[in-house]
């Protein structure tokens, strides 16, 4: 007989075999080693394979091949569909209702949230974001910003000092004129920080607070342009219902300078939440532009304000205290 | 400030509620309250007092009964001065008086009262309790409180920012009304034509200090009578803050409140020299204000003097000594314009903030000096009877320049970003009373008011058009005018990142107060910045570190039920490096700390598992692996904060320090926590380490070889020495070293364990056979033996 005869029976004897498999796992292996295994028919076909001459070898080799693979694949098709899954199994006992592992929350500040929140709206409309020194001297906090020594201005924030002329800042506008004495306009920045005031602490108000600065410089930044962006910025924070106003109010280092409020609808009236302006041209003056070129908005708002507003949150002192079970909710 | 509304109609019509006026005036920038407003108040009405006898159980009360036009009730009261025949302010029961106070029938002392007679105090009106308010008699009964007491008492409370002297007086307000409103301002018109009286007086005023007293108006009043002034007067003080006290004080703060310009009234008699100087006060020189008050004063000080001794404090407040007095009957009138600076250093070094020096350190109007003393004169003559006995001495030595501005439309609309017609440009200006003339097409030469000090330059002017423009009426632009600018989006973007991981490892974010006690600020071994006038001695100081913070809150939270915690936070410390400004150095810090349990005993878990120095490698590990993608290094090192420390590392950055932190310093605190775990970063070295770019690496094809090794050696060798020996033999096939197993047993020598190491070869060019890798584990077994003293178990 033939070898290609050879392999055409064993097919067929391998697949009436196949047939016939039951899930037993003694047949299993029978027909494995009948077949597939190292002595089996298929390992005698490839033995035979060497004796045949060399024009039938390569089309032997690849009928064989072909048989080979046709067995073990669907040899381990049959095998596999005996075999039905268990399922798992829980520990300990079978109670879904005990408790998962546990595993420590984390959680990030509410402060930091709202933080990360104006940082993102900023970001997204072209603003960079800088930093500054919380320690700083009169001029950089004060002086520059358009406040010369007795300004009744100065009464506005209540200031620690450090020595005469060094103070922690009142506010992280005094980043705004390193940045101006650093960088040639045109400049568009945000600056968050904390800031100092010498106030009694009490639920309104604490002796620190953090606050997010803004800078904008350019040739035709314009009072327009700044209530455009702070109203977009003040509805994403707050959402599009919002309702929003600007009202005069007085900076030294904006004019005209305006106050930014929302309404509030569960205590019935206008909060406060950020205070604005043309940067005034004694500022720039002061870190040597050209006011007559230059012009840009300033704004600035606090991120406990807002925080408190937007959770609802009574006393600022929660801020400060980290009992988790207040930290735990954010 | 507190403002009459009826006050306001003698200068500008006003058909507006209360709440519409404070919303005008907010929105122009005076940002308003309603103060008193009587219209929502229901059941309180003007009533007649029909009788009044003593209460027969109570010698202090009194029995009246009211009449409402309607109806009588019977009620007790308290006041002493009610009076039958009396027409007062009636609250019946179910009424509710400012400040929620209910009136409900009540028995007291066994008499019905069905209502209450009330007092000033009680409505809000003055601190007046001793008495209750009596309306003028030909006040109907009956007629509901908010139409009998609004058109006298109805008021706002206004909050005027510093730049807007103008607006501290109730002409001020009605000029913002006027203008905003479109309606006529009827001005002040004072007679300023009297001519002193036959028996003249003379005064004469010298000014030692013109910088600091540039105009000084005096003048003699004559056969002045002095008591309580009438009511309209009185009303008007009282609604607008101000408690009446007789006609002369009365006069004065009148005028303060109507024009804004303060003035003075002394008594004539205590010049003997019939001079007024004005000088620097000497230092050391003793003065005694009205309020008997006793100063020490210096050349700070501005004084006016009688020639000899100081009469009052310039500009502040007058002397108790010179101040009116019952039987003054010839005064002398001051109305100057003193430097504001000048008595804004006075005030503040002082700690006096009056009525007169708030006026003055924003800048009076020098020409309303001049008003102010006709103002008064004739008040003097028709509220006193006093007669001008002097002319009007007017010192004027350095005279206030006004200012010419130009104004420019294109400036404004640059700024303002939007067009504003020329005519209400025009309309505006002269509202504001600027004096201006048009200098070229769409372009004005301006000279404001004297009473508006803030006006001094084009950007000022441009504030006021936008102003009165109305923010409201400003178009919202919808895009920027510029370019993108976007070279340093962030530096410090990458501490999300640590936020990140560490809120994923379980650790809640905190946020500490910056200030200390200088004790606690000096625990971490560094010198605090201090702070010169800080709220307490507890916050003395700035922090140098943040884990004191830290591990307060622990306490806090330990104290609020809850022990078992991890926390952490980002902020700033300083530390005096060396001296001066220049040698504060400021840091961004990241500090953890893990207290507590991990695991508590439960259904999975069969004993507690506690926060260990090793469960806060554990994160540091993973912390360093996210940001950085190395492995932490850790050595042995000193810290004062820590009683066991070790420096971390990044490769060859350092990152901080982390340990077990010192028991000395929980100890100093007083705090009633157990073993504190804690990691101190430098935020920027993180950053920095977070933000190198490590390039991927090609994953390995080739098969991983595990070999085990089992070294016996002395006990105080560390897992960590071998670890690098091993590493370091490892020819750069070795991915993984861990210790595994630690074993201490009788079975080997006293003093000795074993150590069982998994190690992990793997190449990346080729698959690893057993006579490559032979050969290392031989070389690792001779060099860990001789450097160690170790053996390998069998």
């Amino acid at each position: 007989m033939s070898l290609q005869k050879k392999i055409e029976e064993v097919r067929i004897s391998f697949r009436a075999a196949l047939d016939s498999l039951t899930s037993d796992e003694k047949d299993i292996e029978g027909v494995r080693s009948k077949f597939l295994g190292r002595k089996g028919e298929l390992a005698d076909l490839f033995s035979q394979l060497a004796t045949a001459n060399s024009e039938e070898k390569p089309i032997l080799g690849k009928l064989l091949n072909q048989l080979k693979n046709e067995c073990s694949v669907s040899f381990e098709e049959k095998v596999r569909s005996f075999k039905k899954p268990e399922g798992y199994s829980m520990s300990p006992g079978e109670d879904y209702t005990l408790p998962g592992l546990h595993f420590p929350v984390g959680s990030l500040h509410p402060l930091q949230q709202i933080l990360d929140e104006i940082k993102d709206v900023f970001k997204s409309i072209g603003f960079s974001i800088a930093y500054g020194p919380e320690i700083d001297d009169d001029f950089h906090n004060f002086q520059a910003l358009n406040m010369p020594r007795h300004h009744p201005a100065r009464d506005m924030q209540d200031t620690f000092f450090i020595d005469k002329n060094i103070v922690l800042r009142t506010h992280t506008s005094n980043v705004q004129i390193h940045l101006m004495e650093n960088n040639n306009p045109p400049l568009r920045y945000i600056v968050p920080g904390r800031v100092y005031r010498n106030e009694a602490i009490s639920f309104k108000s604490y002796c620190l607070f953090h606050q997010v600065e803004g800078l904008y410089v350019d040739k035709n930044v314009s009072f327009s342009e700044m209530k455009g962006t702070l109203e977009y910025f003040v509805k994403r924070l707050f959402g599009t219902d919002v309702k929003i106003r600007f009202r005069p109010s007085y900076f030294p280092f904006t004019e005209p300078s305006a106050e930014v409020d929302i309404w509030n609808e569960e205590r019935d009236q206008w909060m406060e939440i950020l205070g604005c302006g043309s940067v005034d041209p004694a500022v720039f003056e002061n870190v040597g532009y050209d006011p007559e070129i230059w012009q840009g908005y300033a704004f600035g708002m606090g991120v406990e304000r807002i925080a408190m507003l937007k959770y609802k949150i009574a006393d600022i002192r929660q801020f400060y205290q980290n009992d988790v079970r207040f930290l735990s909710q954010f | 400030m507190k403002v009459s509304i009826n006050w306001l109609r003698k200068f500008v019509d006003v058909s507006e509620t209360p709440a519409e006026l404070a919303e005008m005036l907010t929105m122009l920038g005076l940002e308003a309250e309603v103060g008193l407003d009587f219209s929502g108040f229901k059941k309180i009405v003007s009533a007649k007092v029909l009788s009044s006898k003593k209460h027969p159980n109570a010698d202090k009360l009194k029995l009246c009964q009211v009449f409402d036009g309607e109806e009588t009730f019977h009620v007790v009261c308290g006041a002493p001065n009610v009076k039958a025949g009396q027409t007062v302010i009636f609250a019946k029961v179910g009424s509710v008086l400012p400040g929620d106070f209910n009136i409900k029938k009540a028995k007291i002392r066994g008499e019905e009262s069905a209502g209450m007679i009330c007092s000033e105090k009680e409505l809000g009106i003055s601190d007046e309790h001793d008495g209750i308010l009596v309306l003028p008699d030909n006040t109907e009964a009956g007629v509901n409180i908010s139409e009998v007491l609004n058109p006298v008492f109805s008021s706002l409370e206004l909050d005027i920012l510093p730049n807007r002297p103008d607006a501290l007086s109730h002409i001020g307000i009605a000029r913002e009304i006027a203008i905003k409103t479109g309606r006529r301002l009827h001005k002040l018109e004072v007679n300023s034509d009297l001519k002193p009286n036959t028996q003249s007086e003379t005064v004469q005023v010298e000014i030692d200090d013109p910088d600091g007293c540039p105009r000084y108006i005096a003048g003699i009043v004559k056969n002045v009578k002095v008591g309580p002034s009438p009511r309209w007067m009185a009303d008007a003080l009282k609604c607008a803050g101000m408690r009446p006290i007789n006609n002369l004080v009365d006069i004065s703060n009148y005028v303060l409140l109507e024009m804004g310009h303060p003035t003075h009234i002394f008594d004539f008699e205590k010049f003997p020299a019939k001079t007024v100087c004005v000088r620097r006060a000497r230092k050391g020189e003793k003065f005694i204000t009205l309020d008997e008050e006793k100063h020490t004063l210096n050349a700070e000080h501005l004084l006016i003097t009688n020639g000899k001794t100081p009469v009052a404090l310039a500009g502040i407040m007058g002397g108790l000594d010179s101040a009116v007095a019952d039987t003054t009957a010839t005064v002398l009138i001051e109305s100057a314009y003193f430097d504001p600076i000048t008595i804004r250093k006075g005030s503040k070094s002082l700690g006096m903030l009056t009525e007169s020096s708030r006026r003055f350190e924003r800048g009076a109007d020098p020409e309303g000096a001049v008003i102010a003393f006709w103002r008064i004169v004739t008040l003097l003559k028709e509220l006193s009877g006093g007669e001008l006995a002097s002319e009007m001495v007017d010192c004027y030595p350095k005279k206030i320049q006004s200012t010419s501005i130009t104004f420019r439309k294109s400036k404004l609309e640059n700024i303002g970003g939007f067009p504003i017609p020329v005519k209400f440009i025009e309309k505006t200006l002269t509202s504001l009373e600027i004096d201006w003339k048009k200098s070229s097409k769409e372009e004005w030469k301006c000279i404001p008011p004297t009473f508006r000090p803030d006006l001094v330059r084009e950007s000022d002017l441009i504030e006021e058009i936008i102003r009165i423009y109305g923010y409201d009426s400003v178009p919202s632009a919808k895009s920027f005018t510029s370019l993108f600018t976007y070279d340093a989006p962030d530096p410090l973007a990458s501490t999300g990142k640590i936020h990140n991981c560490l809120t994923g490892l379980g650790y809640r974010q905190c946020v500490n107060n910056t200030f200390q006690a200088k004790e606690i600020a000096s625990l971490s071994g560094k010198t605090s910045v201090a702070v010169v006038n800080p709220l307490s001695v507890l916050m003395s100081d700035i922090r140098t570190s943040l884990l004191p913070g830290l591990l307060e809150t622990i306490d806090y939270n330990i104290k609020n039920g809850t022990s078992n915690l991890q926390l952490y936070e980002i902020g700033q410390v300083h530390s005096q490096e060396k001296k001066g400004f220049d040698g504060i150095i400021e840091k961004g810090t990241l500090c953890g700390v893990v207290h507590g349990l991990i695991d508590k005993k439960g259904v999975h878990v069969n004993g507690e598992r506690k926060q260990s120095y090793f469960s806060l490698k554990g994160h540091i590990n993973v912390l360093l692996k996210q940001l950085a993608h190395v492995e932490a290094i850790y050595q042995k090192c000193d810290h004062p904060e820590f009683d066991h420390c070790f420096t971390v590392s990044a490769g060859d950055q350092s990152i901080g320090v982390a340990g077990i932190v010192s028991s000395k310093i929980i100890q100093r605190l007083n705090l009633e926590i157990g073993e504190v775990f804690a990691f101190i970063f430098d935020l920027e070295h993180l950053v920095t380490v977070t933000d190198t770019f490590v390039p991927i690496k090609a994953i390995s094809p080739f098969p991983i070889v595990e070999r085990e090794l089992n070294f016996v050696l002395k006990e105080e060798i560390q897992a960590g020495e071998i670890k690098n020996q091993i590493m370091h033999s490892g020819k750069g096939l070795i991915k993984e070293i861990e210790p595994v197993n630690i074993f201490i047993h009788d079975s080997l020598q006293e003093g000795m364990k074993s150590i069982l190491f998994k190690l992990v070869f793997q190449s990346d060019t080729k698959t690893l056979e057993d006579k490559e890798v032979n050969p290392i584990i031989d070389e690792i077994i001779s060099v860990v033996s001789n450097a160690f003293g170790a053996k390998l178990r069998s």
